[in-house]
C-alpha cells in the first residue's frame, strides 16, 4: 500500500494492540497523516468551531438572525482547514483525484462513531449534492463519498437548483442567497446532512430548513473540516 | 506483503503444532485469516503465500517419529560417512556426526578415551570437518527414556537429524581422510579456545569462552546450573545481546581508527558477521542476531524501507528452509520468541524515558513470552528472575562482554595488560557471583507449576496479547483484569492435582533400584517407598544421575515439590541412594525407616537439620498418612543383614491389597506367613529385584497375588531376575510387570479402579 498523498510505502509495524486484530490499511503514512490537523479542545458545541464558550459568537449571530427558529440542530466537524488540507481538498475537488478521498475514510468514520453514540438506528445520511452542471465538471460528489463511509443508509431526496460557486462568494453574499435546494421525496426521520466544509453554515441550514419543512424531525450536520 | 511476513512465520510454527500436537491448529489459523480478510484487514496475498508456506513447511518439517523407523541394518561393522559439524573433543571423549552415505540418515559417533587419556594428536587432526571416514563398530539405537518426562536421549539425538550412535573402540576403528573448506572455521575456533585456555587464568577462560566463542564447557555445572535456576542462561548463551556488542565494539573502533569509512566499515560488518557466526559456535541465537543485523545494514544501504517483524520474520523462515531439525532445538525457539515479543513491545518501551524501567519491561516480556515453552521443558519458573534479570543483564552487557572482547584482542601480544584485567574482572566477577548465590541462598521459590498443555499454552498467549495490549494503550483497568487471568491460569494449573480424585502407585525404572510413588489422591499426600541410586564406579557412592535424570523431572512435571514421606526399607545405595539428593533439594517431611535401619549420626543430624523428621518403626506398627494406612509385617526383630531387615509394608490402594518387601529373602517370607496366616495381596513387590533368594513358592501361594512388580535393571550382572522367580510366578499366572522391559509402570485408580499402564508399550 502506498500513501495517497505522498506515495511513499505504507508499512504497518506490529505492536501488541495489532498483532490479532490488524488496523486496517491505512491509505495515508503517518507522517501525512501527522499534518492533518484533527479538532481537538474546548470548541462550539453547536457547530464545532474552536472556542472557549459553549456557544460561539457566529451561532448566537445565527440565533438572532434566525430567532431562535435554527433549522440545523448542530453540526461536527473532524478537521480543521489548514493549508495543507487545502491542498488535499483542491487535488480532491477540484482536480478530480478521486481517491484521495479515501485518506478521510477511517478517521472520518471512527469519528462520526464516537460523536454520534446515541442517534437512533433508522437514522440517515443525505450528502448536500452538486448542480447537474457541477457534477458534470467534477464527475463526482465529494459530500457523496464522505457520506459512503459512513455506517449509515445514504439517500439522495435533494437536487441543487442553482450552479454558483459558494466559495467565490462573500460572506454576506452567501448569507442572503435563496435556497438553492429542492426536494424529491420527504423524510420523517432524523438525517446527518454530509458535507466536505462548514464555513458559514449557509447551505447546510438552507437543505435542513427544507427538509424540516417537510416533516424531517431532526436535521445534524457531519463535515469533514470545520473552516 | 511488506510488513504482513510475520504471517507466513506463523503459519509455519502453525504447521509444526499442527504435526506435533492436532490438526485443529491449522483450522483455528486458517479461521482467524479469513476473518482478517472479511474484516478488510488482510489481503489475499499475504493469505496465500501463508497457506503455501504452511503446506510446503507441513511436508518439510521432520517429524520424530518417521525417523525412528530406521533401525540399524543387522550386524554392519564398518560405517562410511562424511563428518558434520565440529568434532567434539572434551578430556573424557571425543564425539562426532557422520552423514552416512547409503542410509541417508547421521550417525553419531562416540570413543571413550578412558585411561589412555593421551591420545595421539595426529590421528586426532585428521577428524575434520567434512572429512570421508571409514569407521569400524556396531550401530545401535541410542537410549530412549523409560520413566516419564525422562530426558530423552533417543528423541533429543532424532531431533537433530541423528537416528544411529556408533561407539569405536578404538582410534584405529576411524580411518578419516580429507577435509572440507568449512572446517578451517572449525579449527580457527578451536585454536582461539586452546589461545584463550593458554593465555588466561583458568576461571576467565570459562567466561571468555563462553561469552565471546560461545564454547560453555569449561564452566561449572554448579554456575550453569544457578544461572539455569534463575533464568540467566540466555547471558551464556551468545545472542543477540553479544552481537550486538560485539558490532558495535567493532563498528566504533573501525571509525574512530579513522581507517575506514562509514560505507566500508559497514560492507566489513556483512562481511565479517557470517565468521563471527561460525567461530561463535554458530548456535540458532547467533544465527538469527547475525542474520538480522546483516540485513538490517544491507536494507539501510539500499534505503529499503522495512519493518522490523518482518526481518524476523524471514529470518525465521531461512534458518528453517536451510536446517528443518532447528525447529527442534530449545536456543532457536527461545530466542525468536523473545525477540518477537520484544519487537511488539516496541512502542510500549518507548512510553518512558528511564533506562531502568526499560531493562525491567524488556526482561519483563522476555520472561512472559518464554513462559509456557519454559513450563514444558522445566516444569517450573522462578518469578523474581525478572528482578534478577535487570540487575545482571546489565552488568554482563556493559561490563563482562565488552571486557571479554577486550581480553581476548589483548590476549593475542600483551601477557601484562591481560594480567591485569584478567585480575581485575576475577576479583568483580566473584563478588558479583557471590552476590547471585546469596540471593539465591535466601530468596530462592520456584514456583512448580508442572506440564502445560498445549491448549493451555495457547489460552497463555491468548490472555498475554490482551495484557500486553491494554499495557500498552494504558488501560490499567483491563490490564489489570487480564494480567489476574494470566496468574489465574497458572495458580489453576498448578492446583489442579488437589481436585483430581486420580491417584497413583509409579514403579519408576531406575535401573538397578528399587523406587515407588504413591500419590493419594487429590494430592493428598506424596509417599515415597525407596529412591535408589546408581553406584560411581570410582568411590562406590552414591550418584545424582537418578535424582536428577529421573526422580526430579517426574516429580516437577506433576508439580511436586513437597514429598510427605519416605520409607526407607534398608541401608543399600540401589534402595536410599537419592534420599539424600531428595533431602536436599526439595521437601520432605518425614523419613521411616526400621528400628534397626544404621543411620549414621551426620547423615542424621543433616536431614533433620533440613526439617526433615525421622522416624522409626518395626513389626505391628500402623503409620496412617492421610488417612491411608501403612501397616507393617517386618522386622520384628534385628536379622544382622540389611537385606532381611528391610521393611514389610502392606496398604490397600485403588482396589488393591499392595505388598511392598524391599529385599527380604525366603526366611523372612515365611515369618511373615506364619504371623500373618491371613494375608491376601493383590499386587506384589516382588523381593529383591526378582532374585532367587527370594519369593518362595510357598509364599506366592500362601499370598496368591494378581500382579508383580520387579524393579530390575536392564541386563543387570547380577542376573536379575532369576529364571525360577519368574517361572513360578508364571506358573501362577501372576502378571508380571518389570522395569528392565516396560519402563515405569503406573497404577493410576479412581475410587477402587485402576489400570496397569506400561511407559515402554
Amino acid at each position: 500500500m502506498h500513501c495517497l498523498w505522498c506515495d511513499q510505502v505504507i508499512i504497518p509495524e506490529m505492536s501488541w494492540s495489532n498483532i490479532f486484530f490488524l488496523d486496517k490499511p491505512k491509505n495515508l503514512c503517518d507522517v501525512c497523516e501527522s499534518k492533518l490537523e484533527k479538532l481537538t479542545g474546548k470548541r462550539c458545541k453547536r457547530c464545532s468551531r474552536l472556542s472557549d464558550t459553549a456557544e460561539c459568537n457566529d451561532c448566537m449571530w445565527w440565533d438572532k438572525h434566525l430567532k431562535g427558529q435554527d433549522s440545523l440542530n448542530s453540526n461536527y466537524s473532524v478537521f480543521a482547514y489548514n493549508s495543507y488540507m487545502q491542498e488535499i481538498i483542491a487535488k480532491w475537488k477540484y482536480r478530480g483525484d478521486y481517491q484521495l478521498g479515501d485518506s478521510f475514510q477511517q478517521l472520518f468514520r471512527n469519528v462520526f462513531l464516537q460523536h454520534f453514540t446515541s442517534l437512533p438506528k433508522e437514522a440517515v445520511a443525505i450528502p448536500i449534492p452538486l448542480s447537474v452542471e457541477r457534477m458534470k465538471d467534477r464527475k463526482f460528489n465529494q459530500a457523496r463519498v464522505l457520506a459512503d463511509f459512513l455506517p449509515l443508509k445514504s439517500i439522495e431526496i435533494i437536487t441543487r437548483t442553482d450552479s454558483e460557486k459558494q466559495s467565490k462568494k462573500t460572506r454576506q453574499e452567501r448569507l442572503s442567497t435563496k435556497n438553492p435546494f429542492s426536494i424529491t421525496e420527504t423524510v420523517n426521520k432524523p438525517v446527518i446532512l454530509v458535507d466536505d466544509i462548514y464555513t458559514t453554515g449557509t447551505t447546510l441550514r438552507h437543505a435542513a430548513t427544507l427538509l424540516k419543512e417537510n416533516g424531517c424531525p431532526l436535521v445534524y450536520a457531519y463535515t469533514l473540516i470545520r473552516g | 506483503m511488506k510488513g504482513y511476513w510475520h504471517f507466513p512465520a506463523i503459519a509455519v510454527v502453525m504447521s509444526i503444532v499442527t504435526i506435533i500436537f492436532s490438526k485443529w491448529f491449522i483450522a483455528g489459523f486458517l479461521i482467524w485469516l479469513l476473518f482478517l480478510h472479511y474484516k478488510q484487514r488482510l489481503g489475499r496475498i499475504p493469505i496465500l503465500v501463508s497457506l503455501a508456506f504452511f503446506l510446503f513447511f507441513y511436508f518439510y518439517i521432520p517429524t520424530i517419529e518417521s525417523l525412528e523407523k530406521i533401525m540399524p541394518s543387522g550386524n554392519e561393522t564398518s560405517t562410511i560417512g562424511k563428518i558434520s559439524g565440529n568434532v567434539i573433543n572434551t578430556p573424557k571423549r571425543v564425539e562426532f556426526v557422520i552423514q552416512e552415505h547409503s542410509l541417508k540418515n547421521k550417525i553419531l559417533v562416540i570413543y571413550f578415551k578412558g585411561k589412555k587419556k593421551q591420545l595421539s594428536n595426529q590421528q586426532l587432526k585428521k577428524l575434520k570437518h567434512g572429512a570421508l571416514c571409514k569407521i569400524n563398530g556396531e550401530l545401535e539405537l541410542p537410549d530412549r527414556s523409560t520413566n516419564p518426562r525422562q530426558f530423552n536421549y533417543r528423541n533429543y539425538l532424532l531431533s537433530q537429524g541423528i537416528s544411529l550412535q556408533l561407539t569405536a573402540n578404538s582410534l584405529n576403528d576411524m580411518v578419516c581422510e580429507g577435509s572440507s573448506t568449512f572446517s578451517k572455521f572449525y579449527t580457527i575456533r578451536n585454536n582461539l579456545i586452546d589461545h584463550v585456555t593458554e593465555n588466561v587464568s583458568p576461571t576467565t577462560a570459562a567466561w571468555l569462552n563462553a561469552l565471546v566463542l560461545g564454547d560453555d564447557s569449561a564452566l561449572d555445572d554448579s554456575t550453569t546450573e544457578l544461572f539455569q535456576r534463575w533464568g540467566l542462561s540466555h547471558i551464556l548463551a551468545i545472542s543477540g545481546l553479544h552481537v550486538g556488542l560485539f558490532i558495535s565494539l567493532l563498528y566504533f573502533i573501525m571509525i574512530r581508527s579513522t581507517l575506514f569509512t562509514v560505507e566500508r566499515a559497514q560492507w566489513l560488518i556483512i562481511i565479517f558477521l557470517p565468521f563471527y557466526a561460525l567461530i561463535a559456535g554458530g548456535e540458532p541465537s547467533v544465527w538469527r542476531a547475525s542474520t538480522m543485523v546483516v540485513l538490517f545494514i544491507v536494507l539501510n544501504k539500499f534505503n529499503i524501507k522495512f519493518s522490523v517483524t518482518d526481518v524476523l520474520s524471514i529470518v525465521f523462515l531461512l534458518l528453517i528452509l536451510l536446517d528443518n531439525y532447528i525447529i527442534y532445538n530449545i536456543g532457536f525457539q527461545f530466542s525468536f520468541l523473545v525477540t518477537f515479543g520484544l519487537l511488539l513491545s516496541k512502542q510500549w518501551f518507548s512510553q518512558i524515558n528511564s533506562s531502568f524501567f526499560t531493562v525491567l519491561k524488556i526482561s519483563f516480556v522476555a520472561q512472559m513470552m518464554i513462559l509456557p515453552l519454559q513450563l514444558s521443558y522445566f516444569y517450573t519458573f522462578q518469578p523474581l528472575s525478572i528482578l534478577l534479570n535487570v540487575l545482571i543483564v546489565p552488568y554482563f552487557s556493559l561490563f563482562v562482554i565488552p571486557l571479554m572482547f577486550m581480553l581476548l584482542f589483548f590476549s593475542s601480544f600483551t601477557g601484562y595488560i591481560t594480567q591485569v584485567i584478567d585480575s581485575f574482572f576475577i576479583h568483580v566477577h566473584n563478588m558479583v557471583l557471590s552476590v547471585i548465590q546469596y540471593i539465591d541462598s535466601i530468596a530462592y521459590f520456584p514456583w512448580i507449576i508442572g506440564t502445560i498443555s498445549i491448549f493451555s499454552g495457547m489460552l497463555y498467549y491468548a490472555l498475554l496479547v490482551l495484557f500486553m495490549n491494554y499495557t500498552q494503550t494504558k488501560s490499567a483497568k483491563q490490564a489489570f483484569r487480564y494480567g489476574c487471568c494470566i496468574s489465574l491460569l497458572l495458580i489453576v494449573l498448578s492446583i489442579r492435582p488437589y481436585f483430581s480424585p486420580i491417584g497413583s502407585v509409579t514403579m519408576l525404572d531406575i535401573g538397578q533400584g528399587d523406587s515407588f510413588v504413591i500419590e493419594l489422591p487429590y494430592r493428598k499426600a506424596v509417599i515415597f517407598i525407596d529412591a535408589g541410586a546408581t553406584f560411581s564406579y570410582e568411590d562406590n557412592k552414591a550418584t545424582d544421575k537418578n535424582y536428577n535424570q529421573i526422580i526430579k523431572p517426574y516429580l516437577y512435571s506433576r508439580g511436586i515439590s513437597k514429598i510427605d514421606t519416605i520409607f526407607l526399607s534398608h541401608e543399600d545405595v540401589d534402595h536410599i541412594g537419592s534420599v539424600k539428593f531428595m533431602i536436599d533439594n526439595m521437601d520432605v517431611e518425614n523419613v521411616t525407616m526400621s528400628k534397626y535401619f544404621q543411620l549414621d549420626e551426620t547423615t542424621e543430624a543433616r536431614w533433620r537439620d533440613r526439617g526433615t523428621e525421622i522416624k522409626r518403626i518395626q513389626k505391628g506398627d500402623d503409620i496412617t498418612i492421610e488417612n491411608q494406612l501403612f501397616s507393617v509385617l517386618s522386622p520384628r526383630s534385628n536379622k544382622g543383614l540389611t537385606n532381611d531387615n528391610s521393611l514389610v509394608l502392606f496398604t490397600e490402594l485403588g482396589g488393591y491389597k499392595w505388598l511392598f518387601t524391599g529385599d527380604v529373602g525366603k526366611e523372612i517370607e515365611k515369618e511373615i506367613i506364619t504371623n500373618y496366616p491371613n494375608l491376601s495381596v493383590d499386587v506384589l513387590k516382588v523381593s529383591h529385584h526378582g532374585s532367587n533368594t527370594s519369593t518362595d513358592k510357598s509364599f506366592l501361594e500362601h499370598i496368591n497375588p494378581k500382579y508383580a512388580l520387579i524393579s530390575v535393571g536392564k541386563k543387570n550382572s547380577y542376573g536379575h531376575p532369576s529364571k525360577e522367580v519368574l517361572s513360578v510366578l508364571e506358573n501362577k499366572n501372576i502378571m508380571v510387570y518389570r522395569t528392565d522391559y516396560n519402563g515405569a509402570v503406573r497404577y493410576q485408580f479412581n475410587k477402587e479402579q485402576g489400570t496397569f499402564l506400561k511407559y515402554l508399550p
